[in-house]
């Protein structure tokens, strides 16, 4: 007997389209790049970058550059168009470390195949606010850093690389914040 | 006479999918990205385990093994690493020489599995096969391998519907300024390797030899040289790269004709690929060609040579959110020539073959957690009788049954060519006494049909247990193979001569299911279980012989443990086992006896002390209580030998 396949599919296809409103996530429960995207924009909030470091041309737009599994692109579409003090996010997806040239932030998400020590490099002259997930990106002179703890992102900052690059975080940031030296040997989750 | 193809129900739903509605916006999510930090601070989430969160969303039978996995196993070659994946079938025929069937028959030429480099084929289309020692890259240099089981025609091109098999090339950014590793041991290979990158450019040398095992007098060398070069130009991502390698065979005997001889190849590749986004668009171009030379180790030939070049352009366009097609355009080119040779005879010295392909991908994610994807290709290939073009199709569906399951479903109709083996050559295929049987291609021969369906489910299940499982059945129509009763017999003197030519077609389904279950036990201890069943079935379509072909030349099922364990930073051990039971093997030519091979038993392993944070020092070992012969056919290119186990230590170093 021959099995008609193409009316089942399309019958299948019709049966999913008429559930409508169907949530997938709880209302105590958000997706972990969702959280993350909008803390990184919140990161900026609290971030000076130095005078002569913002151009003409980069006074109204601010540049997230993004590193990693290209899943977190839908994530953080969510706060591309954004604005932070004036200046509207713009998302830059970076496939090699050519691509960093313009960056006024760089998230590096856990999934990038690229070497950590490389990606510092390819920005430690420049003021570029780097964001990162694991412990190898803090030991490569990360300045924030993700991590887990008890369902709910924390974060921790390592002000000496903050300081290296000239930019300033605010008091409140700092706050909020586990502090980490790295160079004292002091470790990452 | 042209294919005709059912698209209009497939239009049907295209249409329907383009035109549906919009993902819903998601409120509760732009409410997130308004919050403050100390807001954010007290919001719950949920996280996938660890795996790459878009694996959660490929609607298809696919298996990743990563850069830590390969450094972690110990594997020395690539079929040991596909080894571990269910629904592969992986047989060492020699040291050197390994078969690999995905979802069918094993078969050392098979004209259903492509095997691509940074998505470049490596498919060879003299013999309709990858030959696996010829392979220009080793495992050093592999930033992991994308394995997906089941059709891939309408993606990846013809020749590739049981399987496609990518390995992806370490980047230049990937690399620190040098690396460098050594290792040998007992009826392993002695290995060198090395590799320096400045960020952008990167550089790597490779090198082996190999005094085979035991039964086989062979030895083996092998090396090449590889360039990549990434940069930016304006918004251009531009890389560029390049391989020249050779290997070396001595005394290989000749399966059939018993002649012991040294086997020589060598060869180049080169590629060029530029990306540019437009805003939500994506472009892509890339130009490769991969040249070689073989010699097959047949007695007082020259080499044979074979060459690819490959163009191809893709733009990707986002209609509405949601909704995105990609169009591309693909052009081929195939050389083959083979001089004069005393085994092997090729009615013109020099064939061209040219293919043009069409193709348009279609995805649409008709709710937050339903998502469709068509496709259709359209290609015209030379070698082949019906010169008007064939359409082949995809069509899958996904749901997200929750934030930790996916189930999805697909169908596919793509075609298989064949090779320049079954066109074009006459080659020996086996000697009695004074009697030489040679397989004669057949120039009208047309292509393969394949259809084949499958549903599959993924599923984070608890605390650090995931399940992977699918199930398909496939069909094939106009396969061809050697029919016995068209037989030519020309007496040259004491020596007779039979040529037994590729006229016959079966059909053939396969069917099957595979599954694997991973599981954290702790912080230190992963497992994943394995499990395979497979069974085909044909049929003769079209001569004399009427009624069923008991033709499987695969086991009827395989196991796998893949564990590993983490004692400290400094110290983890990885063990591989897998167990599969005994079966029949043969050639093409399905109407000669079966032969049997045991059913056997192998483990390999490794435990990696990393004595500095840059370098590791591994001691393992492979085939451990596996014995005997694992395919026992022989071709022309080989003779299979019996299982070796081996022992090894390698050093590697980073700087």
């Amino acid at each position: 007997m021959k099995i008609p396949f193409y009316p089942i599919i399309i019958a299948i296809i019709l049966l999913l389209t008429i559930q409508a409103g169907t949530t997938v996530v709880s209302a105590e429960v958000d997706s972990e790049y969702t959280v993350k995207a909008a803390m990184v924009r919140n990161f900026a909030k609290f971030t000076r970058w130095p005078e002569d470091s913002v151009s003409r041309q980069k006074k109204n737009t601010m540049c997230l550059c993004l590193m990693g599994d290209a899943s977190i692109l839908e994530s953080f579409a969510g706060i591309g168009g954004k604005t932070v003090k004036g200046r509207t996010i713009k998302l830059k997806w970076v496939d090699n470390l050519a691509g960093l040239t313009d960056c006024d932030l760089l998230f590096v998400n856990r999934e990038t195949r690229a070497n950590m020590k490389r990606i510092m490099e390819a920005v430690k002259s420049r003021p570029v606010l780097t964001i990162g997930e694991t412990g190898e990106f803090t030991r490569a002179g990360g300045m924030i850093t993700f991590f887990l703890k008890q369902g709910r992102i924390r974060f921790r900052i390592n002000p000496d690389a903050v300081r290296r690059s000239g930019l300033k975080l605010s008091s409140s940031l700092l706050e909020l914040a586990a502090i980490v030296h790295p160079s004292k040997g002091e470790h990452e989750q | 006479m042209m294919n005709k193809h059912k698209i209009p129900a497939t239009a049907l739903i295209f249409l329907l999918s383009f035109f549906s509605r919009p993902v819903p916006g998601r409120t509760k999510d732009r409410d997130i990205y308004d919050l403050d930090l100390k807001q954010l601070l007290q919001v719950k989430v949920e996280t996938l385990n660890k795996r790459p969160q878009h694996f959660f969303e490929l609607p298809a039978a696919t298996t990743v093994i990563d850069r830590q996995e390969i450094e972690r196993s110990g594997a020395q070659t690539i079929p040991d690493l596909l080894a571990r994946v269910p629904g592969v079938f992986v047989k060492q025929i020699s040291s050197r020489e390994t078969v690999v069937s995905i979802r069918n028959d094993i078969q050392m030429f098979n004209t259903n599995l492509l095997v691509l480099i940074d998505g470049n084929p490596y498919y060879n289309q003299t013999t309709a096969n990858v030959l696996w020692s010829m392979l220009p890259i080793a495992v050093e240099d592999i930033e992991r391998i994308e394995i997906i089981r089941g059709d891939g025609g309408t993606t990846w091109g013809t020749n590739s519907s049981s399987g496609v098999i990518n390995i992806i090339t370490r980047t230049p950014d990937s690399e620190p300024v040098a690396r460098a590793g050594a290792g040998g041991g007992l009826h392993a290979p002695f290995r060198l390797h090395a590799v320096t990158s400045t960020g952008f450019l990167r550089l790597s040398v490779h090198g082996e030899q190999d005094q085979g095992w035991s039964d086989d007098p062979s030895t083996y060398s092998s090396g090449y040289i590889s360039g990549r070069y990434d940069t930016n130009l304006a918004d251009w991502n531009l890389n560029l790269s390049g391989r020249v390698f050779g290997n070396m065979a001595s005394d290989v005997t000749g399966g059939y004709t018993g002649i012991v001889d040294d086997e020589k190849n060598h060869g180049f590749d080169s590629s060029i690929s530029l990306n540019r986004t437009f805003g939500e668009d994506k472009f892509s171009a890339k130009g490769f060609i991969h040249n070689y030379t073989t010699d097959f180790a047949i007695a007082e030939a020259p080499g044979i040579q074979q060459r690819l070049g490959d163009v191809e352009m893709r733009y990707s366009h986002l209609f509405a959110p949601g909704h995105r097609t990609q169009f591309g355009v693909n052009y081929r080119h195939y050389l083959s020539r083979i001089p004069p040779q005393r085994f092997l005879e090729q009615r013109h010295e020099k064939i061209t073959d040219s293919l043009v392909n069409l193709t348009i991908d279609h995805e649409s994610h008709l709710t937050d957690t339903t998502t469709v994807n068509l496709g259709l290709r359209y290609e015209r290939f030379t070698i082949v009788n019906d010169n008007n073009g064939l359409f082949s199709s995809s069509f899958r569906l996904s749901h997200h049954l929750n934030k930790n399951t996916l189930v999805w479903g697909s169908y596919n109709r793509s075609y298989q060519f064949p090779s320049y083996l079954m066109t074009d050559i006459s080659g020996l295929a086996a000697v009695k006494d004074n009697t030489y049987i040679y397989q004669t291609g057949n120039p009208a021969l047309d292509p393969e049909k394949n259809d084949s369906w499958e549903i599959g489910l993924r599923s984070l299940l608890g605390d650090g247990v995931f399940l992977d499982a699918s199930t398909f059945y496939g069909r094939i129509r106009d396969e061809i193979v050697i029919d016995p009763t068209a037989l030519c017999i020309t007496q040259m003197g004491p020596m007779t001569r039979i040529d037994q030519l590729y006229t016959n077609h079966i059909k053939s389904t396969t069917w099957g299911a595979e599954m694997s279950l991973g599981m954290d036990v702790g912080k230190a201890l992963h497992s994943d279980l394995g499990l395979t069943w497979f069974h085909r079935h044909s049929r003769e379509q079209d001569s004399i012989y009427r009624g069923n072909i008991n033709d499987q030349y695969a086991p009827d099922y395989k196991i796998t443990l893949n564990s590993r364990y983490t004692f400290s930073d400094a110290l983890d051990l990885s063990l591989f086992f897998l167990y599969e039971p005994s079966h029949d093997n043969n050639v093409t030519t399905k109407y000669a006896p079966p032969r049997r091979t045991d059913g056997h038993f192998r483990a390999d392993g490794s435990i990696n002390y990393h004595f500095s944070s840059q370098g590791t020092l591994s001691a393992g070992f492979k085939n451990l209580f596996n014995s005997g012969v694992e395919w026992n056919v022989p071709s022309i290119i080989a003779t299979p030998v019996s299982v070796q186990p081996s022992v090894f230590l390698n050093l590697r170093y980073h700087w």
